[in-house]
C-alpha cells in the first residue's frame, strides 16, 4: 500500500530558482526510506515540505491518498526527530516526552503508560527524571526518539538524527532504530548526507544532488548499477574511481601505457570520443606480470587489518587511484606494481552528462547471488 | 598578581567606592540627626533617633505614595513584561511580509525622547479622562521598543527546532510561547522585569503631569513636597523619606544583581 506519495514536487524561495526539481516518489506502508545527498542538496527541504514546515512551491503530497499540500503539521499525523534533537531545556526527560501528547486526546493513564513503554525500549527508564543538559548525547538522542515513537504516529521523520554522535555511538544507534522501526512497522523518511547510513539503514533511497533526484533504488542496487557518475562516486568507501578516458571501437585508453578492449564496439559512432570510465576499488585485481592491464606506482598505503587501500598513479600524478585488496599488503611509496581490470565490473559514463553509458550486461539474479558467495 | 598590584589595586577600589557610596551614607547618617546636628555639619549622628521616621510619614501621606509607586511600577512591570515578550515573539517567531521593517520602525522610536512625546500623550490622557489614577500612570509605558529589542536577541537565540517540534506536535502558538519561550527566557525577563521596576519607581515628571491629588500621587513627588513645604527644608525628615523610597531600589538591585548583569550582557558575548 502506498502510504506517501511526492508527485511533481517543487521548491522555490525566490520564485525564479528551483532549489527541489520535480521529486517523483512513492513511498510503501512500513519502508524506510533514505534521503541522502551531500550539503546543499535539498534533502532538508524535501522533508520539511512532507513535514508542513516549509510551503511547498509546486506538485503535490499525498499521504494514504490525500493532498497535503496546505495541512499543518500536527494534521498530518507524523513525528519529527530533529538533527539538534529540539528538547526542551526546562523540561525533565519524562515532559519532554509527553510534551504535546496531550493535544492527541490522550487519557493521562495512557501517555504515562506510552511514556514508560517507550523509555523502556530505549533504555531511558532511570533518567526520567534528569534535565536534557544533564544527558550524554547519545541519551538526549533516545529521548528525541522516544518522544517520536509515543505519538504512534504511522510515519517519522527523521533530519540526520545521528550527525551529532560520535562514530562508535551512531554505529549502535543506527542498528537501534532500524529495529524500532521494523517493530513498530512505521514509515520512515531518514535524511543522512553520510553514505554509510544510507547504505545500511536504507530499505530504497533516493540520491539527491543540488535539487534533483539522481536515482531511486535499493542500497546495493544503487552500489551495483549506479545510473550516473555522481551517484558512482557518491555511494561507496572509498569512491568509484571515476577517470577520463580515451575510446575508440576497438579499445579504452586510460594512459599512453594502458589499453583495455572497449566492451561496447557497436554502440560508439564516433572513433577516438571521450568517456569517463569507473571502477569500484574492489574490483582493481593484484595481477600476475603477463596478465597485467597496466604496471602502476603506489603513492601511498593504508592498511587497515582486514583489507588494504593501495592508492597509484598511472602517469598523471593528478589522478589518484584507489584499489581496496583483501589482506595486508605491505608496499613502500614508489613501488611499481601490476595491476588488471575485472572487465565484468567496469562502468562507463557520458564526459557530457554523466549518465551511464554502458555496464557489463550481467543480470540482477547473477549479481544478486555473487553478493550472497562473498 | 604580585602583592604591591593587589594593594593597590584595592585602594583604587575602596577610593570609589567611597566617593560612590559618600552620598548615600551622608543621607543615612543625617535621617538619624536633628535639625541643629546638620547645621552643624556632622557626619555622624549623636544617637539613633527614629523621630525623623515617624515625622516624615506624618508630614506627608508617605504611606499612600509608597503604595502608589509600587502599585504602578508592578504593574508597568508586568504590562511592559507581556506586551514586550509578545511583541519579540512575533518578531522572532511569526512569519509576516515587512517584519523586518516593522521591527526597526518599532526599534526607531527608541530614538526619540520621552520629553518629546510627552504633551501628546498627556493630552491623549487628559482627553480620556485618566488623570489622577493608576490608568493614566501606567498605561503609556507598556509598550516599550527596548524591552521588545532585548527579549527578541534572546528568543533568537533560541534554536526553531523547538518551535517547529512545538508545531509537529500540535501544540497552540500561545502554549509554545507560554510553556516554552517565557520559562527558558526567565533570566532576560528578569532582568527586563527589574529595570522596568526601577524606571517606573523613580519616574517623577510624569507622574508630576498626570496627578494632583495626594491619594494618586508618587513617592518621588512625595520628596519634592517635603523639600518644598517649608521655607527651610528639614534635612533630617527629608533624607529619612530619601531612605525609605531608596530601599525597594536597593533591595531589588541586591536580589537581581547577578541576573540584571548576565541579562544586559548576554547575547554580546556570543
Amino acid at each position: 500500500m502506498v502510504h506517501v506519495e511526492l508527485a511533481g514536487l517543487k521548491k522555490s524561495y525566490d520564485g525564479k530558482k528551483n532549489v527541489i526539481e520535480q521529486v517523483d516518489l512513492k513511498l510503501e506502508q512500513g519502508e524506510f526510506f533514505v534521503l541522502v545527498g551531500p550539503s546543499g542538496c535539498g534533502k532538508s527541504t524535501i522533508l520539511r515540505m512532507i513535514a508542513g514546515l516549509e510551503p511547498i512551491t509546486d506538485g503535490s503530497l499525498f499521504v494514504n491518498g490525500i493532498r497535503m499540500n496546505h495541512t499543518p503539521p500536527n494534521k498530518r499525523n507524523l513525528s519529527m526527530v530533529f538533527q539538534n534533537y529540539a528538547l526542551y531545556p526546562h523540561l525533565n526527560v519524562e515532559q519532554n516526552i509527553m510534551f504535546g501528547l496531550h493535544t492527541k486526546k490522550i487519557s493521562r493513564e495512557e501517555q504515562q503508560r506510552r511514556c514508560a513503554d517507550a523509555a523502556e525500549m530505549l533504555g531511558l527508564a532511570d533518567y526520567l527524571e534528569r534535565k536534557p543538559r544533564e544527558l550524554s548525547g547519545g541519551q538526549r538522542q533516545r529521548v528525541a526518539l522516544a518522544r517520536a515513537i509515543v505519538t504512534q504516529s504511522p510515519l517519522c521523520l527523521m533530519d540526520e538524527p545521528l550527525s551529532n554522535l560520535d562514530a562508535k555511538l551512531r554505529a549502535r544507534m543506527r542498528s537501534e532504530i532500524r529495529q524500532i522501526q521494523r517493530k513498530l512497522g512505521i514509515t520512515m523518511i531518514y535524511v543522512t548526507h553520510d553514505q554509510t547510513e544510507a547504505m545500511t539503514m536504507a530499505d530504497r533511497m533516493m540520491i539527491l544532488h543540488e535539487g534533483q533526484a539522481m536515482q531511486i533504488g535499493k542500497p546495493l542496487d544503487i552500489y551495483n548499477h549506479p545510473a550516473n557518475a555522481f551517484t558512482a562516486t557518491f555511494i561507496g568507501s572509498p569512491a568509484m574511481n571515476v577517470m577520463d578516458a580515451g575510446i575508440n571501437p576497438a579499445s579504452i585508453h586510460l594512459s599512453q601505457q594502458c589499453a583495455l578492449p572497449n566492451p561496447m564496439k557497436s554502440s560508439v559512432k564516433e572513433a577516438s570520443k571521450q568517456v569517463l570510465f569507473g571502477i569500484r576499488p574492489e574490483h582493481i585485481l593484484f595481477s600476475a606480470p603477463e596478465q597485467a592491464n597496466a604496471v602502476v606506482e603506489v603513492v601511498n598505503t593504508e592498511i587497515l587489518g582486514t583489507e588494504t587501500l593501495i592508492t597509484f598513479i598511472m602517469n598523471d600524478p593528478k589522478k589518484q587511484w584507489i584499489a581496496r585488496w583483501n589482506g595486508q599488503w605491505q608496499f613502500s611509496v614508489g613501488d611499481q606494481i601490476p595491476i588488471r581490470f575485472d572487465m565484468d565490473s567496469i562502468h562507463l559514463f557520458s564526459k557530457d552528462n554523466g549518465r551511464l553509458l554502458w555496464t557489463s550486461n550481467e543480470d540482477q539474479s547473477n549479481q544478486t547471488a555473487r553478493e550472497v558467495l562473498r | 598578581m604580585t602583592s604591591t598590584k593587589r594593594i593597590s589595586l584595592y585602594a583604587v577600589l575602596i577610593i570609589c567606592t567611597a566617593i560612590m557610596m559618600f552620598p548615600i551614607f551622608y543621607a543615612v547618617s543625617i535621617s538619624f540627626m536633628d535639625g541643629k546636628e546638620v547645621l552643624d555639619g556632622q557626619l555622624l549622628p549623636s544617637g539613633f533617633s527614629l523621630t525623623n521616621y515617624v515625622e516624615v510619614f506624618e508630614k506627608v501621606p508617605l504611606l499612600t505614595y509608597l503604595i502608589n509607586s509600587f502599585a504602578t511600577s508592578a504593574i508597568v512591570m508586568i504590562g511592559q513584561l507581556l506586551v514586550s515578550s509578545l511583541a519579540a515573539f512575533a518578531f522572532v517567531f511569526m512569519k509576516f511580509k515587512g517584519r523586518d521593517f516593522v521591527f526597526f520602525l518599532f526599534i526607531s522610536t527608541m530614538m526619540i525622547p520621552w520629553e518629546a512625546t510627552m504633551v501628546p500623550n498627556f493630552m491623549t490622557i487628559q482627553s480620556l479622562g485618566w488623570t489622577n489614577n493608576y490608568v493614566g500612570l501606567t498605561i503609556p509605558f507598556f509598550a516599550l521598543a527596548f524591552g521588545t529589542f532585548l527579549l527578541r536577541q534572546h528568543f533568537k537565540t533560541i534554536p526553531k527546532e523547538l518551535y517547529e517540534a512545538s508545531q509537529v506536535a500540535g501544540i497552540s502558538r500561545f502554549r509554545f510561547f507560554w510553556t516554552v519561550i517565557l520559562p527558558i527566557s526567565r533570566s532576560s525577563l528578569v532582568t527586563l522585569g527589574i529595570y522596568s521596576f526601577l524606571t517606573n519607581w523613580n519616574m517623577y515628571l510624569w507622574p508630576l503631569l498626570v496627578t494632583n491629588t495626594e491619594s494618586a500621587r508618587t513617592v518621588q513627588i512625595g520628596l519634592k513636597q517635603l523639600q518644598t513645604q517649608e521655607i527651610a527644608s528639614d534635612w533630617g525628615v527629608v533624607m529619612a523619606g530619601v531612605v525609605i523610597v531608596i530601599l525597594p531600589t536597593l533591595i531589588l538591585l541586591f536580589a537581581g544583581q547577578k541576573k540584571l548583569q548576565k541579562g544586559l550582557t548576554q547575547g554580546a558575548l556570543k
